[in-house]
């Protein structure tokens, strides 16, 4: 992965193809009531901060909104975030703070799963720049297209499976996800490039995210049959 | 004082308890005569109720119940328990949905939090006089594999004992922050925890004092005591009047210690007699016998392995090093397929026995605050859904999330002014509801009566730092709090809890000041006795008179104090009397050496002392 870029602070790159774009709203602190931006912690009284409903999961670990992140910079920052708000460094505090810690732990472990997982992170990358919410409730469920090469895939993998065994029939699949995944990769640095890009650009971005979009599905179709490989055997 | 926060391993066999000294060093708390473990057995009898060592010498007493392995009913409904019960020496009857024992001397059943309860009571008995100081906050250690019930009940029963439950921390994680402490090393570490009834895989990824629990997977039903029972049913098999025999208990006792001794003569000869001349039977056991009957159980702890290795995304080659803990890794094979698994250096230089209640004692140490460098990430073990349409389970929270975790989910109705709407929440990995484990079923009551689909409950299912889950709701469009109370399926409600520390407290015999005076008064009463009878034996000649008035002074000092309730100033008084009757003991006994060496019989010691 090329990208070493820190996390420097730049207006939200969220929502672009949107124009409700909302910047982080400036609120107060819940114990001292001195005003504060997104800050972890309160500068004046040193309490952690609940995160509010606008952070997402890039923000929430301190990381640009980018498809190409530096897997050792992401769990550089987990860590610190952990250190920050893991329950097991807030015994002693007010039950309040407890609860805001746990509850801001829960959301650091949740994004550094999503992040972690370059087909997660995709996933959750498209929905992000199209102005979907900060942190979706559930994972969507990803709708069928393709779905005729699928179903002759599995036929073909039943096949296999029963004359051959569950390697040749591992060994066909990958033939087909190993590319689909490297175009999915190939794919991050030119997003990411057109999401930095101007205006002009909007349209390609687009259409590229729908690419991109269509391989994710595919992919986890594919992952499945695989997956089913492995639990029979 | 220290607040201590102490670390405790309630295991299936033994049990320990251990802290974090002051000069950074961990230490396992002995008992009086020095022993670091506690079987964790109780025996209930007519004249009371034993815990320990005292109570598995009563194991085959007819008039008393001996109730071991508890941990493996944990958390567990009566249905659930059905192979211990054909296992266990002891009657499990159904109370009210849990296994319990009855105790007909005191006309109760013991559910099995309250037995481990009766352990943990005697662990923290034996840290507050070790420590002279009250201890009331632990961290409990549980197998990994351990689901949401098996840890409440687990909590529940550190409740019970009167302790309040900083922490439940899984088991081989507690082993590898004892080690990693050690170490100071960074790296990929596989962890192989195998007890006598439970089996626990977890690879962690220590980096810079944080320890992550990459993923985790085990068996509640594997351990050292499957291969002793191996060895048996091979014996049974090859010999049926062995076969008849053994309906009797006594018999499957004497067998089940036969075959563990002889698996441990196995890890280091190759060859063992077996001789039990009570049941007139002989036989040769050969290590290569016997690893063919353990071998199942050892593929099967192997496919536990391939399975977490499958959830981190790693393959034995990235594995720094792999950590031996609990009695059972021990056995010879289960070491060899190990290192032939991984290809690896193995290690095992802690005690097996005592890194776990170290390791709990560690993590104790980091909740009381004193170690904000360290930190323990750790992961869920089985995924945690709800049931939907058709009975099929959807999956909310995968398992090997790390821990705290949440997960929102947005429910609606199903008909016009619905007001209700049921949830089921399941813990497991399998497809359809009913083969997962039923964790809650509740109501979310006073939604506003609105057309079909339009209320938005928005849940949010929450599992702790222990864990534990916990389940609030929001009606989003009205913005009103539903208050969820989750129902265990079965076992201890919260009522239940409640009742029975109500009822541990109004008996509070047992708090820390009151054991104190009572152990300070025993001690009294025995020095009392002893000076007395010393002053009735000698004469002015061996203690003066100005000396006689000085002790009996303090004698009565003493007796007025016992009157009191200060157990310390009792323990004072009576180190007071100690030195003052220093001078006569020493005389006494010079005068004792001189008689012996003029060929003098001695005086007789104690004789009329009950």
């Amino acid at each position: 992965m090329s990208d070493t870029k820190t996390a420097e602070k730049k207006p939200s790159q969220a929502n672009l193809l949107h124009p409700d774009n909302r910047e982080h709203s400036h609120s107060v602190c819940w114990n001292c009531e001195k005003k504060i931006g997104d800050e972890d912690v309160c500068p004046s009284c040193v309490r952690v901060q609940p995160f509010g409903p606008e952070r997402d999961y890039y923000s929430i670990l301190g990381l640009p909104a980018r498809l190409t992140l530096d897997p050792r910079l992401l769990v550089a920052a987990y860590h610190e975030k952990s250190r920050t708000f893991h329950p097991d460094h807030h015994v002693e505090d007010s039950e309040k703070e407890q609860t805001i810690a746990l509850g801001n732990a829960s959301l650091v472990n949740l994004a550094f799963r999503t992040l972690r997982d370059p087909f997660l992170r995709a996933h959750y990358f498209i929905g992000h720049v199209k102005g979907e919410p900060a942190r979706p409730n559930r994972k969507a469920v990803l709708s069928s297209s393709d779905l005729m090469e699928i179903m002759d895939l599995k036929e073909e993998r039943d096949a296999l499976l029963a004359s051959q065994g569950p390697a040749v029939a591992e060994q066909r699949l990958r033939a087909v996800i190993d590319p689909i995944e490297q175009e999915i990769y190939h794919s991050f640095e030119e997003i990411d490039a057109l999401v930095d890009g101007s205006e002009d650009g909007r349209e390609k971005l687009s259409k590229a995210l729908a690419t991109l979009s269509e391989r994710l599905e595919k992919r986890a179709y594919l992952q499945n049959l695989l997956k089913e490989i492995r639990e029979a055997s | 004082m220290n607040r201590i926060v102490v670390g405790i391993d309630l295991g299936t066999t033994h049990s320990l308890v251990a802290y974090r000294r002051e000069d950074g060093q961990v230490e396992v708390v002995p008992d009086r005569q020095g022993r670091l473990l506690l079987p964790s057995v109780v025996a209930l009898s007519k004249d009371g109720v034993r815990v320990g060592w005292s109570a598995r010498e009563k194991v085959n007493d007819p008039e008393t119940t001996v109730i071991y392995a508890a941990k493996r009913l944990m958390g567990r409904s009566f249905e659930e328990t059905e192979a211990e019960r054909r296992s266990l020496t002891y009657p499990l009857v159904d109370h009210k949905g849990s296994p319990a024992v009855p105790d007909p001397f005191r006309n109760r059943f013991l559910t099995p939090p309250e037995i481990g309860a009766l352990v943990l009571r005697d662990l923290k008995n034996r840290a507050e006089e070790f420590l002279s100081q009250e201890v009331s906050e632990a961290v409990i250690t549980v197998p990994a594999y351990f689901n949401d019930a098996q840890r409440q009940a687990t909590k529940d029963a550190g409740a019970l004992a009167g302790l309040k439950v900083l922490r439940i921390i899984n088991e081989p994680t507690a082993a590898a922050l004892a080690y990693g402490l050690g170490s100071g090393k960074d790296g990929l570490f596989a962890i192989f925890d195998l007890g006598g009834g439970t089996f626990d895989f977890s690879l962690l990824d220590i980096r810079k004092g944080i320890f992550e629990v990459r993923a985790t997977n085990g068996d509640t039903h594997l351990g050292g005591e499957d291969f002793d029972r191996a060895i048996v049913a091979a014996w049974l098999e090859e010999n049926p009047k062995l076969s008849a025999l053994a309906e009797r208990s006594e018999v499957r006792d004497l067998l089940r210690k036969e075959a563990e001794r002889v698996k441990i003569a196995l890890s280091h000869k190759t060859e063992a007699e077996v001789v039990l001349p009570a049941v007139g039977f002989r036989t040769t056991l050969t290590r290569a016998r016997m690893n063919a009957l353990v071998e199942p159980y050892v593929d099967r702890a192997l496919s536990c392995v391939r399975a977490a290795l499958a959830d981190a995304g790693t393959a034995t080659s990235d594995v720094d090093g792999v950590i031996l803990v609990g009695g059972s890794t021990r056995f010879l094979r289960f070491k060899e397929a190990v290192a032939a698994f991984f290809g690896k250096p193995l290690f095992d230089s802690v005690d097996p026995d005592l890194v776990v209640a170290e390791g709990a004692a560690v993590q104790a140490d980091i909740l009381s605050g004193r170690r904000k460098d360290l930190l323990l990430l750790d992961v869920t073990p089985l995924s945690l859904g709800i049931e939907t349409i058709g009975g099929v389970t959807s999956t909310l929270i995968p398992r090997n999330t790390t821990i705290p975790a949440q997960a929102k989910e947005l429910f609606t109705t199903y008909v016009d002014g619905q007001t209700n709407v049921d949830i089921h929440v399941l813990q497991g990995e399998r497809e359809m509801a009913k083969d997962n484990r039923s964790l809650a079923r509740f109501t979310l009551s006073g939604v506003p009566p609105l057309p079909a689909g339009t209320p938005r409950i928005e849940v949010t299912f929450q599992i702790d730092a222990n864990g534990i889950l916990e389940v609030t709701a929001r009606e989003q469009t009205t913005g009103t709090m539903s208050n969820v109370v989750i129902q265990p399926s079965y076992g201890l409600d919260k009522d239940d809890v409640r009742n029975l520390l109500k009822e541990a407290f109004s008996h509070a015999q047992e708090d820390f000041a009151t054991r104190l005076l009572v152990d300070a008064k025993t001690e009294a009463q025995t020095v009392i006795n002893a000076t007395e009878r010393a002053l009735e034996r000698v004469g002015s000649d061996i203690l003066p008179d100005a000396d006689r008035v000085a002790i009996q002074n303090q004698v009565k000092l003493l007796k007025t104090t016992m009157e009191g309730t200060d157990g310390r100033k009792v323990r004072d008084e009576t180190q007071a009397l100690d030195r003052l009757t220093q001078p006569l003991a020493e005389r006494l006994m010079n005068q004792s050496l001189s008689n012996a060496l003029s060929g003098m019989a001695l005086p007789q010691e104690g004789g009329s002392h009950a």
